[in-house]
């Protein structure tokens, strides 16, 4: 188990927490309704910087190992080693889901949010508002990793 | 040379990438619209992101009525992106801006600064922002020494397919109908849990209804009732719309008890078949079953 299902339970507490004050409340409701955005824009983010975190970390590891041949191939991997800081997320994740075309391109547009919103000041579409879902889902490839 | 046509009455037909938008001035008696999708509008590429192409497509596809445009000669001062000309020989130089909110008060001054020197040389040049994620054209000009911001507003918004023509009015009428099935889903509950105990049911509370779809297609934020299932003076459950357009669903309105959310989706398996309402399971997600007055029951009469 990773971070991610932590961060999963914690969203999951506080969602929950809104909803008994939806309940509760007799008054208006617009002032929860922000919040759950942001509650939602704060838990996509950090389940992304999490996420990253175990990319970097998989990616780096794929990389030391196939750095280690006597050949061409090793002095490139080597290379792509030296230089992994520059490395952009999205050429991670091709590093690591390459043989998953549809894993990888989830995650593609899935990032694609991230930027809008920490960017762009985006909220999240509606696609991508099941959070506890979506860090499930983080967790999962996590695991195989 | 002052302006001796009326400006603000102008109705302009864009496209901003997979929307057209038809602007025009806001209040008033209504108006026809003086462009319809079928005949002005051509299919175009769809984009994955507008924001990319908003620019070039606008300058290809913009008209106004009553004007002719052409583009600029390469030694036309400040190289606006396009011309604009009446019957009457009135030339308006047009600089297209592309925002994702209204300018900012630097971009207006360099706006007004450009218009402003433009007269002085017997030219009309004006800066068109469009502001594409709340549909808006702001309109930013120097006129009788005066600056001036006239404000356009979406009149009409299509995306147009080889299959089909999506118009504001489809989403209008979906808000309607999504506003009346919870109307259904409403009296439904109340009816089932009013042979039960002795629950009373309000509908004062509301949501606002904002969906993406809605500010792509220029459809106002409407007010959603919320039902609160009330027993004493507590309120045992409340029943709060989330939104009408999900991946999977036709609808989903949050039930929260006093011990757990229940999910509750419009779903419908064909196209041509009736929706129905389905009880998403708090364990597996994937699991639903029958929302019917025996599963309302056992999460809200059970308590």
């Amino acid at each position: 188990m990773s971070r991610l299902d932590e961060t999963k339970q914690a969203y999951e507490k506080l969602e929950q927490l809104l909803d008994q004050e939806i309940r509760t409340r007799t008054g208006p409701t617009k002032d929860l309704e922000r919040f759950r955005e942001t509650l939602e824009v704060a838990f996509y983010l950090l389940g992304w910087s999490q996420f990253e975190y175990l990319v970097r970390e998989e990616m780096k590891a794929i990389v030391e190992q196939k750095a280690r041949a006597h050949t061409v191939d090793g002095h490139a991997w080597k290379y792509l080693l030296d230089n992994a800081k520059d490395i952009p997320v999205r050429r991670r994740l091709d590093v690591i889901f390459h043989a998953d075309a549809a894993v990888r391109g989830t995650l593609d547009k899935d990032y694609s949010v991230r930027n809008e919103a920490a960017h762009n000041y985006k909220k999240l579409p509606s696609e991508a508002k099941n959070i506890a879902d979506w860090l499930a889902k983080l967790e999962l490839l996590v695991s195989k990793f | 040379m002052e302006t001796k046509f009326d400006r603000s009455q102008r109705q302009i037909l864009v496209n901003l990438g997979n929307r057209y938008v038809i602007f025009g001035p806001s209040g008033g008696l209504p108006r026809k619209f003086d462009f319809d999708p079928v005949v002005d509008s051509i299919i175009l590429p769809r984009v994955a992101d507008e924001s990319e192409v908003a620019h070039t497509r606008i300058a290809e596809t913009l008209r106004v009525v009553g004007m002719e445009k052409t583009f600029p000669l390469s030694d036309e001062p400040n190289q606006p992106d396009l011309v604009l000309s009446d019957k009457d020989g009135n030339r308006v130089l047009v600089e297209v801006k592309v925002r994702q909110g209204d300018p900012k008060g630097r971009d207006l001054s360099i706006a007004w600064e450009r218009s402003k020197e433009a007269k002085q040389q017997g030219l009309m040049y004006e800066n068109w922002f469009f502001n594409v994620d709340r549909l808006k054209l702001l309109r930013v000009y120097w006129d009788h020494e005066v600056p001036i911001i006239e404000e356009s507003v979406p009149l009409d918004v299509w995306e147009k397919t080889p299959e089909s023509i999506f118009r504001r009015a489809n989403v209008v009428a979906e808000v309607e109908d999504w506003i009346f099935r919870l109307d259904v889903l409403y009296n439904d509950v109340e009816s089932w849990l009013s042979t039960h105990r002795d629950f009373r049911f309000e509908r004062n509370r509301t949501v606002t209804m904002s969906e993406e779809m809605m500010q792509n297609f220029a459809v106002t934020d409407r007010d959603v009732p919320i039902l609160d299932v009330i027993e004493g003076d507590q309120v045992v459950a409340s029943f709060v719309p989330r939104g009408l357009w999900m991946i999977g669903a036709w609808g989903r309105v949050d039930v929260i008890t006093r011990s757990q959310t229940t999910i509750l989706v419009a779903t419908r398996d064909k196209e041509e078949e009736e929706l129905r309402w389905e009880l998403v399971s708090p364990e597996d997600r994937r699991k639903r079953v029958p929302f019917n007055k025996d599963s309302l029951i056992a999460i809200v009469g059970a308590q």
